[in-house]
């Protein structure tokens, strides 16, 4: 039956082939060929005179265009006799134009310089749009990344760092700094109680897997904080042109269900102009735990003659030749080629990648393969597919549990006495977890689209993708069988034991649109567009368990003693379809409206469609005939309003019982999922308006004011066990609202030959609070992190400490007294109610990036970014300093006199655990940090020999943090997930990194 | 600046107008097409293969595999118990870095503490509400269905509501002893008296239900189970006339598996495999001044993750698939014991005493003078050891009133702080919050 049913959909599937391929096809043969011109030239930066490559070059109001190539040189044949004006347009750039006449078949030249501008009016976008737009059409924000500009500059390891700090309101949100690690991806804050608040991810134009806090899982001590493999960085940032993203529901309505946390657009590089061309990267550089000693933090702790002995478990490691972290190393080479040959353009590369972190149990080995074919099979037609293969093996390494950071953050010998320990925690040596536990990742993944673009007629155009993202991967949470010299340091089980996730992942993507274009009269234009789309995510997943090699050097499932195994599969379809209309004025006007309307299989049999309207407005001010503001080269106002959706997991809607096994051995069942048949998907409905400017033609500002509510906010509650089930039951209860503002900013502070002075920032804030839990109560039973009504998501609640009574002579505390709650006096802390402490989610960030240029040839660069008004669970802090292994282990155990009365009763098992009062350990974590230096050079043309371009870059980064946390660093966060949960507890920092990078171009 | 499709010649405006209705006849089909061809892979319909739907899991030819089941949740709900149990009170000591470890060792647990949510599969955090509760829950929905279908539908229908009953009794004896008050069926909060009043009920059927099947394993189980309610209740006397029905030899054991983590023996994971827990230092120090077999212990001779407490393996639970009794012939004996002493008998109780005494290479109890306090204490003592990490103990310490050990206010060496007082495992947040006939806070 289920064979039938494959056949039947392969047969419908092909039908539809034919149908696409015939709809496509049909129009295009009736094309004819026609005789004319050509347009030749280049397309030249105005500031460095070099040429431009990938720019469009567009016949205006004809289907001709071409790309340029790697020196900018362009070439356009069967241009029609006649004026016509010749557009250029390249992110990052103003758009171009010249005018040139062109008679019979004669060859004509048109060379355009472009100026440099951080949004152009006339970029072209693709993301939230039915089909492509040009940016002053369009009534919500869209940043852009320029990839191959900023990746020069930054030299970012992976697409993760490149994200960071680029474009207002989007954060990159680290776990751990171990490499490998993924992170997630934050746009305008988190707004969902329940559900991840990751954005979607598409490559050109497909929608990919974008799962975060996978790996491995499954082990014992091991493995905690071990999941944190994320997908965003198996995308090489080499191959990417630009990033497009679109921030909320106000931009992503016509992505439906499931686009209310934004989209991230990736469009790689395409192949231009006739000549290949092959470039060549080599990256060799020094990974480092920067300054370790003294962000690991000593400990104290008096001996028999009373006397307090300070140690960090670092620098005692240091002083005895064994570091516990090491210089690390990294990798990369790229070898790409691209160019193009008659009606086909082509980019290929390959890179491969291999980081050594600063444990041995850290590495990331990466190799990516990537093509791109674009076919230009007439004016009319034009296919495009994109190709990219991955594959990984990284060792994921470990912290927060048993690891190395952790025992050194508590370590101290007069607590932890075993011979052989060096003092670290819990009697454990650094090379125990470092040579025994190994949380490794092998992926293998594909990604692959095609894309047709069809022009049967010059008001009529669609547009077809369809793809597949496939991810296999083998996560294992591996404790090797400990050899005799590291057996008697096993605190559990020294003869091991694993865990194995093999999961294969697979997301099509299927996506229509079509759009007439029509002048209703001289000054109004008309788009009208509709499209579908259908997205299938199928997660089959196995999980495979042993425990207890029977000596050392067996690693595998099938070698352990006692072996189990586990199997899932998970099927999600989205299914919808849209209709927009755009109204043009003048080309200066532009009012959008859209309706999507789409269902989703998690919603269960009795859910029906949903619709998401849209409206936004566009006006370009500065081109009104009563527009005088000179010194005003640009200005855009635009405002829109948007829905979109959030769907939960797959079968959520269903009541189900899982199969486990019975007395005996037998085959049994118990209670699984409660289910709810009337689930509903969350309703993001956002509020957006803001400018796009360019002034003095050296300055663009982008602003935005963002005010979103999230509606019918899916909250797990709990179900009563008494019931007879148990876990949680998804409903719709709950509402959010955010709230902030954007701005991005570029300065072309100097623009001579000689200096080049570049600034651009980026500033945000994001604001979000709990509205309503549908009359949940919100019991806080212990310090940590909740949802609670007019506070931010999980906010921190503790009991706080307001006062204490200090002996001037010993320094101890007494009568204790904590917040009383609002308007109450306050009362001793046993009885003292939970108060609000702190959001974990920043309030505001930002980041600045000079470039400065020297002589055209020298550039050098520097970002510093920045997040404000969050906090962050300093669990390093809290069981070294409250006594929580036995004996306080920081200073304020021996010096109370030093340190506030309230900090000093917090420092007591007492009353930080059984009287529930940590406000003094959940720490402002804002912090500024100079994240990544560079300098690049790029040699004279009389030394290149052959080359067409050459050059040397010393990048690096994370270099400097400014923080009051007392932590090792603000954006460590373990178990984290993708919400803002999470704590600092023996958690790797970002590792720093130096970098020398060669590029070569032949 | 687009071209416009207007305003051109007649021949182009018609060529135009042909090249457009093209387009849009494609595109019109192309749409119908693609629609009806896609609804198969388009299909929102769902499934979980991996799961049982509750549509097609009650139906009486699943009846056997339903009573496994609900036998499954109580046999897990005990285990888990026993070990919640055990480190509450003074049978297990905690031995790792861990707050709500550290919490429930010495008795300071919050109402939202683990033992609350934790299910079947949490090993370092083991549950007690949630396990017994959704055991209660699926052998009493078990034996709803099951006197809902006919002898025709069913075979040994009475059989299977006798199994039924008997273990949703055995879930309701453990809420009742552990709990300091419970609810079922989202009901309002009731008392430890009102769920031992509520398990006689499931006893009684399954005694009913069993004696008409014939099946008198699980009929002297019910029996036992009831005699253990009754004794809640304070009926000791109905409690021995129960009891005296046991036959000797009686036990029935719930059995284990090396590998599905769910039926694992969590004594053996806590204190051997995943060292969270250690035998309480008091059963140490009694084992080691009687040698008691039945609370043989052995030191691992290595600290727990406390850094602090030392590791001792209960030899009870020497091996992963080591069984557990639920109930067993001196159980029976021990409640005749205790009601002879409580009609004077005390001769009577001695000898009971005495026999287990022997059976196990102890002392012989002889006091002096014999008094009904002196008997009642060592039938305290005896159940202590006889049913070491069976579940017994919390429920001993309620209903005898005993002095919890370490006393409330001690300093609590693991995790800092001082032991508590509490001696029952408070309603859990999880269901006086989702519970709409529960008062909230």
């Amino acid at each position: 039956m289920r064979i039938q049913l494959r056949q039947y959909v392969a047969e419908r599937s092909l039908l539809v082939a034919c149908c696409v391929a015939g709809l496509f096809a049909l129009p295009a043969a009736s094309v004819a060929r026609a005789q004319g011109g050509t347009v030749t030239g280049q397309v030249t930066d105005a500031s460095t005179r070099r040429g431009v490559a990938n720019a469009v070059i567009q016949i205006e109001g004809t289907r001709l265009s071409a790309n340029t190539d790697q020196e900018g040189r362009y070439r356009i044949v069967n241009v029609p006799a006649g004026t016509h004006a010749v557009v250029a347009r390249r992110i990052g750039y103003t758009r171009g134009r010249q005018e040139v006449a062109v008679a019979g078949e004669q060859s004509v030249t048109a060379n355009i310089m472009l100026l440099i501008a951080a949004t152009s009016l006339d970029a072209v976008v693709i993301t939230g749009t039915a089909g492509a737009q040009v940016r002053r059409e369009i009534g919500n924000a869209v940043s852009t990344i320029n990839v191959e500009e900023q990746l020069s500059k930054s030299e970012a390891p992976d697409l993760g760092s490149l994200l960071n700090a680029r474009s207002s309101g989007v954060s990159v949100i680290q776990s751990t700094g171990r490499l490998g690690a993924g992170p997630n991806i934050q746009i305008r804050g988190v707004s969902s109680l329940g559900l991840n608040n990751n954005p979607l991810i598409y490559i050109d134009g497909v929608r990919v897997n974008n799962t975060t806090g996978g790996g491995p899982s499954g082990g014992g001590f091991g493995s905690q904080n071990s999941s944190v493999a994320g997908r965003l960085n198996d995308i090489n940032a080499e191959d990417i042109e630009s990033i497009q993203i679109i921030k909320g529901p106000a931009a992503a309505t016509i992505y439906g269900t499931e686009a209310a946390n934004g989209v991230i657009q990736i469009i790689t590089k395409k192949g231009s102009g006739a000549k290949p061309q092959v470039s060549l990267q080599v990256q060799n550089g020094a990974i480092y735990f920067r300054d370790a000693a003294a962000r690991v933090p000593t400990n104290y702790l008096r001996d028999s003659t009373g006397t307090i002995i300070p140690f960090n478990g670092i620098a005692a490691q240091d002083a005895l030749g064994e570091p516990v972290f090491k210089t690390g190393q990294t990798r990369q080479y790229t070898l790409g080629l691209s160019g193009g040959a008659g009606l086909a353009r082509y980019y290929l590369s390959t890179s491969y990648q291999n980081d050594l972190g600063v444990e041995p149990n850290n590495s990331v080995r990466q190799f990516n393969g990537h093509g791109n074919l674009n076919l230009a099979l007439s004016p009319a037609l034009d296919i495009g597919t994109s190709l990219n293969f991955v594959q990984a093996n990284n060792h994921l390494g470990a912290d927060v549990g048993l690891s190395a950071m952790l025992g050194a953050t508590l370590a101290h010998p007069l607590l932890f006495s075993a011979p052989g320990a060096g003092g670290f925690y819990p009697n454990v040596p650094p090379r125990f977890p470092q040579q025994l536990f190994d949380n490794s990742e092998g992926v293998n993944r594909f990604t692959g689209s095609v894309t047709a673009n069809h022009r049967p007629t010059s008001w009529f155009s669609q547009r077809l993708v369809t793809g597949l993202d496939y991810t296999g991967s083998d996560a294992r949470a591996l404790e090797k069988f400990a050899p005799p010299d590291l057996a008697s340091f096993a605190l559990a089980n020294p003869a091991g034991l694993i865990g194995q996730t093999l999961t294969a992942t697979t997301v099509a993507t299927a996506d229509y649109a079509g759009t007439v274009k029509v002048d209703l009269s001289r000054a109004l234009t008309s788009s009208s567009s509709i499209g579908g789309q259908l997205y299938r995510t199928e997660i089959n997943q196995s999980f495979l368990s042993g425990r207890d090699f029977p000596g050392p050097g067996i690693v595998t499932v099938s070698g352990t003693a006692s072996q189990t195994a586990a199997q899932s599969q998970l099927i999600n379809t989205t299914i919808g379809g849209y209709g927009q209309q755009v109204f043009g004025f003048n080309d200066r006007l532009f009012l959008t409206g859209a309706l999507r309307v789409d269902n989703n299989s998690s919603f269960g049999e009795k859910f029906k469609l949903i619709t998401y309207p849209k409206v936004s407005l566009s006006w370009v001010l500065s081109e009104e005939p009563f527009w005088n503001m000179g010194f005003i080269n640009s200005f855009k106002l635009r405002a829109a309003y948007g829905e979109s959706g959030r769907a939960p997991a797959a079968f959520t809607a269903l009541r189900t019982y899982s199969p486990v096994q019975g007395p005996g051995g037998s085959n049994a069942f118990t209670a699984g999922s409660f289910g709810n048949e009337n689930l509903k998907p969350e309703r993001g409905k956002e509020t957006e308006a803001g400018f796009e400017s360019e002034l003095f033609g050296r300055l663009s500002l982008d602003f935005s004011y963002y005010n979103k509510r999230t509606f019918d906010g899916i909250v797990a509650q709990a179900i009563a066990p008494s019931s007879g089930f148990f876990g949680d039951q998804f409903r719709n209860l709950g509402q959010v609202n955010n709230n902030g503002v954007e701005l991005q900013a570029t300065l072309q502070a100097v623009t001579g030959q000689r200096l080049a002075w570049e600034i651009a920032g980026n500033f945000s804030t994001a604001k979000n609070k709990v509205v309503s839990l549908g009359g949940l109560p919100s019991a806080i039973p212990f310090v940590g992190q909740f949802n609670v009504v007019g506070y931010p998501i999980l906010s921190y609640f503790s009991k706080r400490v307001v006062s204490a009574t200090q002996d001037p002579a010993t320094g101890a505390v007494t009568n204790v007294l904590c917040d009383g709650g609002p308007g109450k006096d306050p009362v001793g802390c046993g009885a003292a109610p939970f108060v609000y402490i702190g959001s974990p989610s920043p309030t505001s960030t930002g980041a600045i990036a000079n470039t400065v240029t020297l002589f055209r040839r020298l550039r050098l660069y520097a970002l510093v970014d920045w997040r404000s008004g969050h906090k962050l669970r300093n669990a390093n802090e809290l069981v070294r300093c409250t006594g929580a292994l036995g004996a306080g282990l920081c200073d304020v155990n021996y010096n109370p006199l030093k340190y506030s009365p309230t900090y000093v009763a917090q420092a007591s098992p007492f009353v930080a655990f059984a009287q529930n009062a940590q406000d003094q350990f959940i720490q402002d974590a804002s912090f500024v940090k100079l994240r990544e230096v560079s300098a690049t050079y790029s040699l004279p043309e009389r030394f290149l020999q052959g080359f067409q371009r050459a050059s040397f870059t010393l990048s690096a980064r994370e270099l400097a943090l400014w923080s009051d946390y007392r932590g090792p660093d603000p954006e460590g966060r373990g178990f984290a997930g993708d919400s803002p949960f999470g704590a600092d507890q023996g958690v790797i920092p970002p590792l720093s990194r130096f970098t020398a990078t060669l590029n070569l171009t032949f | 600046m687009r071209n416009s499709a207007l305003g051109s010649g007649s021949s182009s405006n018609r060529a135009a107008s042909r090249r457009r209705r093209l387009a849009l006849g494609v595109w019109a089909g192309f749409s119908v097409v693609a629609t009806a061809a896609c609804r198969d892979i388009t299909s929102l319909q769902q499934s979980n293969p991996g799961q049982l739907s509750s549509a097609t899991v009650f139906i009486p030819a699943n009846a056997q595999l339903i009573v496994n089941s609900s036998q499954g949740d109580f046999e897990c709900a005990y285990n888990e118990y026993i070990v919640a149990s055990g480190l509450l009170i003074d049978e297990l000591a905690n031995v790792i870095s861990s707050v709500a470890n550290f919490d429930l060792d010495r008795r300071s647990i919050t109402s939202g503490h683990p033992y609350g949510i934790a299910t079947c599969e949490f090993q370092q955090n083991p549950g007690s509400y949630t396990p017994l509760a959704a055991a209660r829950a699926s052998n009493d929905t078990a034996v709803a269905y099951l006197q809902r279908w006919t002898d025709a539908q069913v075979p040994n229908r009475a059989g299977l509501i006798g199994v039924a009953s008997a273990y949703a009794g055995f879930s309701l004896i453990l809420l009742g002893e552990g709990s300091c008050t419970s609810a079922i069926n989202l009901g309002p909060e009731i008392t430890p008296a009102q769920i031992f009043a509520e398990a006689k009920i499931r006893f009684d059927t399954a005694v009913a239900a069993t004696t008409r099947a014939g099946d008198t394993q699980t009929l002297n189980l019910a029996r036992l189970g009831r005699a253990r309610t009754q004794l809640n209740l304070g009926n000791s006397a109905a409690a021995a006339t129960d009891a005296a029905l046991i036959p000797p030899g009686f036990v029935v054991n719930i059995g284990h598996d090396a590998t599905v983590p769910r039926r694992q023996n969590l004594v053996f994971i806590h204190t051997r495999q995943s060292n969270y827990s250690s035998v309480d230092p008091s059963i140490q120090a009694l084992f080691a001044a009687t040698r008691d077999p039945r609370i043989a212990s052995t030191s691992s001779g290595r600290l727990g993750s406390d850094g602090r407490t030392l590791i001792v393996y209960p030899e009870k639970a020497a091996t992963v698939t080591a069984v557990q009794a639920v109930a067993k012939f001196s159980e029976a004996q021990l409640i005749i014991a205790e009601n002879f002493a409580n009609i004077g008998n005390l001769a009577g109780a001695v000898a009971i005493l005495n026999t287990l005494a022997a059976a196990n290479g102890q002392p012989a109890f002889n006091p002096n003078p014999l008094t009904r306090a002196a008997v009642i204490s060592q039938i305290i003592e005896e159940r202590r050891r006889e049913f070491f990490l069976e579940g017994h103990r919390l429920g001993d310490i309620r209903r005898y009133g005993l002095p919890l050990s370490p006393a409330a206010g001690t300093p609590y060496i693991s995790g800092g702080g001082v032991y508590g007082n509490q001696s029952c495992f408070p309603l859990p947040d999880v269901e006086r919050i989702n519970n709409p006939n529960i008062a909230k806070p």
